[in-house]
């Protein structure tokens, strides 16, 4: 899932500020996952800037609604209704959601209210992990299901580097080295001989340093 | 007491951050909760839960330059009228202390 969180109230306030009515829209998949942006945040956000608003004896429009999806149509058009009543949305969806809003309502202005930060997974509640980089050429399959791309820090496809200690990441040691992990799991999966396997060096042009990446498939169009 | 609203809630493992901040949004002065001790919580981490979640609610609040006094978390037994009474008692004394805000606008409170 997309991994986010909620920015400042501050640095909302400073793009918000000039309208007199805000639309606050959450998205209650990834970001509702990872407490960022569903529809608990999305109240907890609408509330809180009308706190803020008070406090300043401002007095702006504030409309919360919260979409099961923000990153598809289909989701994106059940506020239809509200918009047109407001002069901004606040989003609360990942940057994905943000730009499909903007490409739907192509005349109203859309403010992020979350820093999108990575694909990852719930490691347990209250804690959220990156391992995907989205590189487009997984190869989960020869490295016990750890990702060196994501969990490795340099990003090192042969091996530990020399900064590897009792199985932390010399870049930060909050950081479990990933080569420590891969090794210690296809150990104990018995299959450390995958790694006998040659596996050639990244091409990332499938990343996105080729550019955004697209998929068009006939099959699925209507 | 008046001005005193009483809301019901299963356990106070139910709270939430964003009740206590729409709740102080929607004009209450501040938000007393009443939780069991830690250790006499029937569904095990409720009490310890709301705690934590009042404690995010706060820092929000401080975030917003709102008196984080305004939502007090006290622990009380089912039965302790004194206990109550006494929590609501200090807690009204506290709020007197912050004065009001300004009461917040219709088209705010939806």
């Amino acid at each position: 899932m997309i991994v986010a969180e909620i920015k400042e109230i501050a640095e909302i306030r400073r793009m918000i500020d000039r309208y007199s009515s805000i639309l606050v829209v959450g998205c209650d998949s990834c970001v509702a996952e990872c407490a960022a942006g569903g529809n608990r945040e999305t109240m907890l956000l609408a509330a809180a800037l009308r706190l803020s608003y008070r406090k300043d004896n401002k007095n702006p429009v504030i409309t919360e609604s919260c979409l099961d999806r923000q990153c598809v149509d289909d989701f994106i058009e059940r506020i239809a209704h509200l918009v047109p009543d407001h002069e901004v949305i606040l989003s609360l969806g990942c940057g994905a959601g943000v730009q499909a809003l903007a490409r739907v309502y192509s005349d109203k202005p859309i403010i992020p209210a979350l820093d999108t930060l990575f694909i990852g997974e719930t490691e347990m509640r209250g804690i959220w992990q990156e391992n995907c980089l989205g590189c487009g050429q997984c190869k989960l399959g020869y490295f016990g299901a750890v990702c060196p791309v994501t969990r490795c820090s340099k990003k090192l496809m042969n091996g530990p580097c020399g900064g590897s200690k009792a199985g932390r990441c010399e870049v930060r040691e909050d950081i479990p080295c990933g080569w420590d992990m891969i090794m210690r799991r296809l150990d104990t999966l018995g299959e450390l001989d995958r790694l006998e396997e040659y596996v050639p060096p990244v091409d990332w042009s499938t990343s996105h340093s080729g550019g955004p990446r697209r998929i068009v498939r006939e099959d699925q169009k209507p | 007491m008046p001005g005193l609203s009483l809301v019901a809630i299963p356990c106070s493992g139910k709270l939430e951050a964003h009740h206590l901040l729409k709740t102080l949004a929607a004009g209450a002065e501040g938000v007393l909760i009443l939780a069991c001790a830690e250790n006499a919580c029937q569904y095990m981490e409720g009490s310890k839960r709301s705690h934590k979640r009042t404690d995010y609610a706060r820092a929000w609040l401080e975030k917003l330059g709102i008196e984080t006094g305004r939502l007090r978390f006290v622990h009380l037994a089912p039965m302790d009228r004194d206990g109550l009474e006494a929590a609501l008692k200090e807690f009204a004394i506290k709020l007197e202390t912050f004065g009001t805000t300004p009461t917040i606008a219709q088209s705010q409170a939806r």
